[in-house]
């Protein structure tokens, strides 16, 4: 180092320290951010939608009604407000299951995801922070489960196991599990190799405890990311279980059977079955676009620098 | 580089292995399998039977054991609901599903790369509004979904084109598709098109902000040339790899499409031996698509280390 | 004396970012003649770079936004204004008249082209030589600028290289089209101390030979000693003072200059700490008005923080934006408004 550059201040490169702030500051430019905003209020009015399901329902997903079968939505000929998307085949009340299918949907995301996220994360914990033998056999299997096509892997076990709502997210958290402990082994060895934690070693400083007060805030950020993504994935595959029938039972109302169930009759009663999928995207939309959101406001190369 | 193939493939013969043992776990997740093949009024002597014939009572080691020698030779035996060898049947289906990924390939390179690279170049510009909004909605879309929307919109009201099926036409000794393959291509290409879109946005925005593209434009050699041999060159190296990726699972995952359109593919014929509860065709099935997927993963490293002269060359000094 | 090779006048570089608008570069004017070398020195974010970039519209506008009252450069097709974008391409300036090396060996290079290509495309796109001709140009140019075995070098990528064969390679392809002008941004501070001296000297022949004028921009004194006619210093996107190496070195007028030399640890000086000047750089979001080292100047006073310092020129070649001069009863007077001209 020359001894002009002692005279020198360097404020392109902030020291690599932990991220400190609190989690609520970085939720302001949410409110500026008209795609974060978006996604954020479709994720929130999912949730509400599914939790509050019997408020927002007009009318019973169950009830059937021959005398009702098949009505358009309100918006076309034939159609009436008492059925605002109208009816299926038996004559039940199109939105209501909608309403209602969220519920399989976000259970089986939220689900699947958390048990992706645990088991994922304590696999790249142990598998970044041992390193040696342990951090070959865990990526090694996750290879090899990434090696097999995901959605081959989830129809056969589906098929194998059966179908019911906790196996679909067993399967899913369990398949989900690779990318998690990919995600998570990167930060792991990431910090390992951070001047920072030889600096804090060099004083002292307990490994665990580094681990603990360094590398989860660092985390939060990329796993709450790929979190939302992996939400929005697995509710498009459950779905898509639900439409070979491999998911919840059919008189349970979800997206993915109901698409099916009109498929028969989608010539003349398309409604059935796009309304369904009109709701798949919203979903997947607003997921999306919170990850994407959350992605770049977490990612600390994208902040705007003063200099 | 030598070397390094060879781990590499040595690693594939291991992810092999793993993958068979997978193919054999999977089927055994609930138990005995013979419930899966018989039919559940069957009695148990019939049952028994099954076992016999299909060897679920010898001890699991010797069951591995012969799998694993039948599946060396692609041996599955026998479909239960076409009573033909699996091996045959896949192979009859296979162009079928190598026809539909092959166009849905084309697709999706032949929009998702150009518009990706208009939306690297001129970012947070209109086209790049655009083609994010393209990109996401490709993303989220449920491509059996869409495939029904298709449907309904190009055949039954347009009737532009087939609603269901694989119709062909004669050309020379080949049995080609017509326009039957546009439909269910398309829906088949939407979700490789819009990762294709997002990852050379992304390639061609960081390749652009690069400190030797800035060095290029300070020699002062023509735009088209800093664009070809700078931007685009180094831009298009990670797509090899993703390429690679998406070919394998275009057809390895084609299950939906096929379906919807009642494509005679091999994809397609999953779910209908899911649904049959045909036991060995979908082991079969099942390992087929898992070599593909290795295969083409193998391919994907090996293309992108060759495409790469720092990686292909070595560190040099 | 010839009209200068190159007179920038009150060049002014400004950002646009969603956050705040920087102000980089603030009514900066300089010359320089044929053949002789400028060292550009001060800190990070002083404004030198940007300057350079600005001169051969290098910089992405937007954000970036580029005013002045003209850049005069002499190119070989007559008097051009380098601030009219026209003019870049319509004469060849990038390239061809004026060269530039960057600081970063490591990513100055396309990594997937060979070095013989990355210096033939020059060759054949401004001087139109032949591929073969070009070629045989290329190997000569990578043997004068030291590297050993230059033909079999041609095919080599630039990973295959060592940092040092880097910016020698650099300065090749800055060179190649034989440009009057050679902007080199700290080529040397990513080098060993050893290649470093080795650049140097490099630069030093090539410009003797070639007669080239060369601005150097460092914040490396010792650079500046060995090589340079004439020192500019900036200081918050302002130059706040020019004058020949010897002058400046012997007696610096500007107080940031002086910290700037004072910080130089000299070999049997008696003082063991290690002289810094207090304070930060100022935040370059404000447009300055009053002297932005007026925090940190210990010969600061009323005059400092009302305005802008205008130039001033004490002797014949030299000038600095400062009210405060020693000279005057030692004490520190103000300088009544300088005029503006004679920036030499």
């Amino acid at each position: 180092m020359t001894v002009g550059q002692l005279v020198e201040h360097r404020d392109d490169e902030p020291f690599a320290g932990p991220l400190r702030r609190s989690p609520l500051a970085k939720l302001r430019p949410l409110l500026r951010s008209p795609g974060g905003f978006v996604g954020a209020s479709i994720f929130i009015l999912l949730i509400l939608l599914a939790v509050f399901a019997p408020l927002f329902a007009p009318q019973d997903p169950l009830k059937q009604s021959l005398r009702d079968a098949n009505t358009p939505p309100f918006w076309m000929t034939d159609g009436s407000t008492k059925f605002l998307v109208g009816t299926d085949a038996l004559g039940r009340d199109i939105l209501s299951r909608l309403i209602y299918g969220s519920r399989v949907s976000l259970t089986v995301a939220v689900g699947g995801v958390l048990i992706a996220a645990t088991l994922g994360m304590l696999l790249g914990l142990i598998a970044g922070y041992r390193g040696g033998r342990i951090d070959r056999i865990i990526v090694g299997g996750n290879d090899l489960l990434l090696s097999v096509p995901y959605i081959l892997l989830v129809v056969v076990i589906a098929a194998v196991v059966g179908t019911s709502l906790v196996n679909v997210i067993l399967i899913f958290g369990f398949t989900d599990i690779p990318i998690f402990v990919r995600v998570t082994r990167g930060e792991v060895l990431k910090l390992k190799e951070s001047t920072f934690v030889e600096a804090a070693r060099g004083v002292g400083v307990p490994r665990w405890r580094i681990l603990w007060s360094h590398l989860v805030p660092n985390l939060v950020g990329p796993i709450g990311t790929l979190a939302t993504f992996e939400m929005s994935s697995m509710i498009l595959y459950e779905a898509g279980l639900g439409f070979l029938g491999l998911s919840v039972p059919p008189s349970t109302p979800s997206w993915g059977n109901m698409i099916n169930a009109g498929r028969g009759a989608l010539e003349v009663y398309p409604w059935i079955s796009i309304a369904p999928g009109v709701a798949i995207v919203i979903a997947g939309m607003g997921l999306n676009l919170l990850g994407d959101w959350s992605r770049d406001a977490l990612d600390p190369r994208s902040r705007r620098v003063k200099r | 580089m030598r070397r390094y193939l060879l781990h590499r493939l040595g690693q594939s013969v291991v992810m092999l292995i793993g993958l068979l043992i997978i193919v054999f776990v999977l089927l055994r997740l609930s138990g005995d399998p013979t419930n899966l093949l018989a039919p559940r009024d069957a009695t148990p002597e019939q049952r028994d039977a099954i076992r016999d014939a299909y060897g679920f009572d010898r001890p699991v080691v010797v069951q591995f054991g012969n799998f694993v020698r039948d599946a060396v030779q692609l041996d599955f035996g026998s479909s239960i609901r076409y009573k033909q060898p699996v091996r045959d049947i896949i192979f009859a289906r296979m162009p079928a599903t190598l026809e539909l990924g092959a166009v849905a390939v084309v697709f999706s390179t032949m929009i998702g790369i150009p518009l990706g690279v208009l939306a690297g170049m001129k970012p947070r510009r209109g086209i790049d509004g655009s083609a994010r909004g393209l990109a996401l909605l490709g993303q989220t879309i449920p491509d059996f979904w869409l495939a029904l929307v298709l449907i309904l919109v190009f055949a039954v009201k347009l009737d532009w084109f087939p609603p269901f099926g694989r119709e062909t036409f004669q050309l020379g000794p080949f049995d080609v598709p017509n326009q039957s393959i546009i439909l269910p291509a398309f829906a088949l290409c939407l979700f490789p098109m819009a990762q294709l879109l997002r990852f050379t946005r992304s390639s061609v925005l960081e390749i652009a902000g690069e400190d030797y593209v800035r060095i290029a434009r300070s020699k002062g050699i023509p735009s088209r040339l800093i664009y070809r041999r700078y931007i685009l060159k180094n831009a298009m190296i990670p797509l090899i790899s993703i390429l690679s990726l998406q070919v394998g699972a275009l057809l390895s995952g084609s299950l939906y499409i096929e379906a919807v359109f009642s494509w005679p593919g091999a994809g397609g014929l999953l779910a209908e031996a899911v649904g049959n509860r045909d036991f060995p065709l979908v082991q079969g099935l099942a390992f087929l698509g898992g070599l593909i997927t290795i295969v083409f993963s193998l391919l994907a490293d090996v293309l992108y280390k060759l495409a790469d002269p720092r990686i292909r060359l070595g560190a040099g000094r | 004396m010839n009209a200068p090779l190159l007179r920038v006048d009150g060049l002014q570089v400004h950002f646009e970012t969603p956050d705040a608008t920087v102000h980089a570069v603030n009514g900066v004017s300089f010359d320089v003649a044929a053949g002789e070398t400028i060292a550009l020195v001060g800190e990070s974010g002083s404004g030198k770079s940007v300057t350079m970039l600005a001169l051969l519209r290098l910089l992405a506008e937007p954000p970036a936004v580029i005013n002045g009252v003209s850049a005069t450069y002499v190119a070989r097709s007559g008097e051009v204004d380098l601030l009219d974008r026209r003019v870049h391409r319509k004469h060849a300036i990038r390239g061809r008249e004026i060269g530039y090396v960057a600081q970063d060996p490591q990513t100055s290079l396309n990594p997937t082209v060979t070095i013989g290509v990355q210096l033939t495309e020059m060759l054949r796109h401004h001087l139109s030589m032949t591929k073969r001709s070009a070629r045989r140009h290329a190997a000569f140019l990578l043997d004068r600028v030291g590297i050993p075995d230059a033909d079999k070098r041609l095919d080599s990528y630039p990973h295959q290289l060592s940092g040092g064969m880097r910016q020698r390679v650099m300065i090749a392809v800055a060179i190649s089209c034989e440009p009057r002008l050679l902007i080199a941004d700290e080529p040397t501070t990513a080098l060993d101390v050893t290649v470093q001296a080795q650049i140097v000297d490099l630069v030093r022949d090539l410009q003797k030979e070639f007669g080239l004028a060369v601005i150097w921009i460092t914040h490396d004194l010792g650079v500046v000693a060995g090589l340079a006619d004439r020192v500019a210093v900036m200081y918050a996107g302002r130059l706040v003072e020019s004058a020949p190496v010897v002058g400046l070195y012997g007696q610096p007028l500007h107080p940031y200059s002086v910290g700037l030399l004072g910080a130089v640890p000299r070999l049997g000086a008696r003082s063991t700490t290690l002289a810094s000047i207090p304070g930060m750089p100022p935040d370059l979001e404000t447009y300055p008005s009053h002297c932005a080292f007026a925090p940190r100047c210990p010969h600061a006073f009323e005059p400092c923080w009302a305005q802008v310092p205008p130039d001033r020129s004490p002797a014949a070649g030299r000038s600095v934006a400062c009210f405060y001069d020693a000279d005057a009863n030692g004490n520190g007077n103000a300088n009544g408004n300088g005029s503006h001209d004679d920036r030499r």
